[in-house]
């Protein structure tokens, strides 16, 4: 049970390995704040949807099996909309489409067809936790960096010494790519030398 | 046929609770929503005009409307919150006016899903703080280069489309409460 939640951390990890979910991998890791949030919404989209895919994996037709995936995720990210535009309005603002956009996140998509639909319940739940936090780390990771360089700031509070000039090109979109750049290159790097 | 009536009644059955979920959470949390829509809209007005003390709420032409009082009690303007279709979706924007619907005040736009970098920029100070003090006596313009007119609002670049639904929702609904108002 242990391995299927440990491989979404490291082994298999759905943005450094897979490369999976790229889209908002880049897009919301300005700060901290935003990549939280993003990671939680996604975590939670992944566990309960890969949780009813495997569920009802038994009883759904093959043929129409995209078609149920495809409804429960947006059921699921609508319910995620909704309660950040309730309980947390600023980040659900700061956020803007990209929370309405996890519907399209292939992560999802893809751990509901390649394992929630063959496995049963628990190792489903298990697999998608450790992929729903393999990403949070990773944006939150990208966003820490990206924000004390691009802003000054973790967690809006200031970091750097007051000297310091802000990288405006980290919190640009091609700051993304040099950041994730990086840290597939360093995965690279240690699995090679293992 | 067997097959035909086990795929219709598991999708549609998926739909269902998925549907019944969806109304569940969707009921639950209206009221928050809608709330945190009023602090916002309030906040944006104490924002725009900081002389601003009490509001009073109507309806004009559908348009939700706020009187504005200061502290003497006197009226000072209106807030109108128009929206209309952006680029992406529905965008909203408050305007204060003056009593006499003369001239803009300011504007805030409160919801909008423009694209990220290029229609989002609305948001911003430059664009909007265009908006100020422009008269309403002929209906506003979108123009691309400098804006020598004096209803003209530059639009931004990358952004013609959202720039240009912000300058219409607001001629056509403003205009419209104006003569509502005479």
């Amino acid at each position: 049970m242990k391995k299927y939640f440990i491989k979404g951390l490291w082994q298999d990890h759905p943005a450094l390995r897979q490369l999976l979910g790229m889209c908002s991998t880049l897009a919301v890791t300005t700060t901290v704040n935003n990549a939280i949030f993003m990671g939680f919404g996604v975590t939670f989209v992944l566990i309960s949807s890969c949780f009813f895919v495997s569920l009802i994996r038994k009883i759904v037709p093959e043929e129409i099996r995209i078609a149920v995936f495809t409804v429960i995720i947006a059921t699921f990210v609508t319910i995620v909309d909704i309660f950040f535009k309730a309980a947390f309005p600023a980040m659900s603002e700061a956020l803007g489409p990209y929370v309405p956009l996890i519907i399209v996140n292939c992560i999802i998509l893809g751990r509901c067809e390649a394992f929630a639909c063959k496995n049963p319940i628990r190792a489903s739940f298990m697999d998608s936790l450790g992929m729903g936090l393999g990403y949070t780390w990773l944006l939150v990771a990208l966003a820490a960096v990206r924000e004390i360089l691009g802003f000054g700031t973790l967690l809006q509070k200031t970091v750097m010494p007051a000297a310091y000039q802000p990288l405006i090109v980290m919190v640009a979109p091609a700051g993304a790519f040099i950041t994730l750049g990086f840290f597939v290159a360093i995965m690279n790097k240690i699995e090679k030398n293992k | 046929m067997k097959k035909i009536l086990k795929t219709t009644s598991v999708l549609t059955g998926v739909c269902a609770i998925c549907a019944f979920l969806l109304a569940l959470v969707s009921g639950l949390a209206k009221d928050k929503i809608a709330s945190n829509e009023q602090k916002k809209i309030e906040g944006a007005i104490f924002k725009l005009s900081p002389s601003v003390k009490k509001t009073e709420k109507t309806s004009i032409n559908n348009s939700l409307v706020y009187k504005l009082f200061d502290k003497n009690n006197d009226m000072t303007g209106y807030a109108i919150l128009v929206s209309g279709n952006g680029y992406q979706g529905q965008i909203k924007i408050l305007a204060i006016t003056d009593t006499t619907f003369n001239a803009i005040e300011g504007i805030q736009i409160i919801e909008s899903s423009e694209t990220p970098g290029l229609g989002a920029k609305i948001n911003e100070d430059s664009f909007k703080k265009q908006f100020k003090g422009i008269k309403l006596r002929e209906p506003l313009e979108c123009v691309k280069e400098k804006a020598t007119k004096e209803n003209g609002i530059l639009a931004i670049s990358g952004a013609t489309i959202s720039s240009k639904a912000v300058v219409s929702i607001l001629n056509e609904k403003l205009f419209s409460i104006k003569s509502q108002l005479k």
